[in-house]
């Protein structure tokens, strides 16, 4: 049941011929980041992280465009929540140096923060949480019993110039 | 060129291609009647330790596991888990800090699936990336070691969020540390309430018993 590396390894791989002066991954990917502004809270696991992710956001975009007749894409619409594990200045950072020499080289990226909210027992209702390390009811206090949003990395919506 | 822009919903997860290939291997791992754990932790949390020991003990309770065990770049991890007659194999990651599902599949195919009661995923040592990954496991396990301090489910409580079972290793250091169970444990509970929580030592054996009865139980 052997098979080729789906994306975004194949994308990870389509990066470096575009970048052939990083001779070794991930570290050089690092130093490509070294003028583009990626705030010093943001560390290096972060940014290789989200060079992953952001490569796997072109895949899909680009399979949504080609479903739709290759029209150029101006903006791609992303929503993240707080439990996705994604940091968004380094995902925007990350994205920048991921759509050059793609058919998005031009194309924003817009992230949209989705809140996380949880399912109360007490209250009976879905609730917004205190925060993914206060995982409780903002109404009453009590533990969240489940999860509702939080943890989305997802593709909402692109713009697309027509 | 004057444009007007048309936005078109697409609703797709990003991690689409994952998800889809996670979700094969949990169908095929289910079919083969295997149960799959996958470990994630920093660097030097006692992952390695922790499932050379797992996998001894399981050999002598005459059970069939295997491992798959992410590195960096060296092949350090397989060689000490080799250790307990288990079938092993390494997965060098060398560009990526986590493993993808793809990775997993690739990796099986030097295995017999049907040969096995219980495969472990040892993942890179990284309390970041992994989370966003499924690789078709049926329980994660994150570890924490006694030695990195109470407060580390509240700085990476995504990993948390992302896994079953919270193991608390290295006990046999506690002491020397100062561990403060109390408030290990209502961090861990902050991040993730009513998380299943483990102690243990690989070194001297303790709480181990407890680690297989939970294997045990969830596996049937």
């Amino acid at each position: 049941m052997a098979t080729a590396y789906a994306p975004p390894h194949a994308a990870l791989i389509r990066l470096h011929r575009a970048f052939p002066h990083t001779s070794k991954f991930p570290r050089d990917v690092f130093d490509c980041f070294a003028d583009r502004n990626v705030p010093e809270r943001v560390g290096y696991d972060k940014i290789v992280h989200e060079l992953s992710i952001a490569l796997s956001i072109l895949d899909v975009a680009e399979e949504e465009m080609e479903r739709r007749g290759n029209v150029p894409v101006e903006a791609i619409y992303l929503k993240v929540g707080p439990l996705s594990g994604v940091v968004k200045e380094a995902l925007l950072s990350a994205y920048e140096l991921a759509r050059e020499q793609t058919p998005f080289a031009s194309s924003r990226l817009v992230i949209e923060d989705v809140p996380i909210i949880i399912f109360c027992r007490s209250c009976g209702a879905e609730r917004p949480a205190r925060s993914a390390q206060e995982l409780r009811c903002a109404h009453c206090d009590a533990p969240a019993d489940q999860i509702i949003h939080g943890r989305e990395l997802q593709l909402a919506a692109l713009e697309l110039a027509e | 060129m004057s444009t007007t822009p048309r936005i078109v919903e697409v609703r797709q997860n990003v991690l689409k291609h994952n998800d889809e290939v996670a979700r094969g291997l949990r169908k095929a791992f289910a079919e083969a009647g295997v149960y799959v754990v996958s470990l994630v932790s920093s660097p030097g949390s006692g992952k390695t330790a922790f499932l050379e020991k797992t996998l001894t003990l399981l050999r002598e309770k005459n059970f069939r596991p295997a491992a798959l065990v992410g590195d960096l770049a060296t092949n350090n991890d397989a060689a000490r888990l080799a250790r307990s007659q288990a079938p092993v194999k390494q997965i060098t990651t060398g560009t990526l800090c986590h493993l993808e599902a793809a990775m997993i599949q690739s990796a099986l195919a030097d295995f017999r699936l049907s040969d096995l009661d219980f495969l472990f995923i040892e993942n890179v040592g990284n309390l970041v990336c992994p989370s966003s990954y499924d690789l078709g496991e049926n329980l994660r396990l994150v570890l924490l070691s006694v030695t990195e301090g109470e407060d580390k489910p509240l700085k990476y409580p995504t990993i948390f969020n992302s896994a079953d079972v919270a193991v608390i290793t290295k006990l046999d250091l506690a002491e020397a540390v100062e561990f403060d169970h109390a408030a290990a444990h209502a961090n861990i509970q902050s991040v993730r309430p009513g998380m299943r929580l483990l102690e243990l030592s690989a070194k001297t054996g303790r709480g181990m018993d407890a680690w297989l009865d939970l294997l045990a139980s969830e596996a049937h």
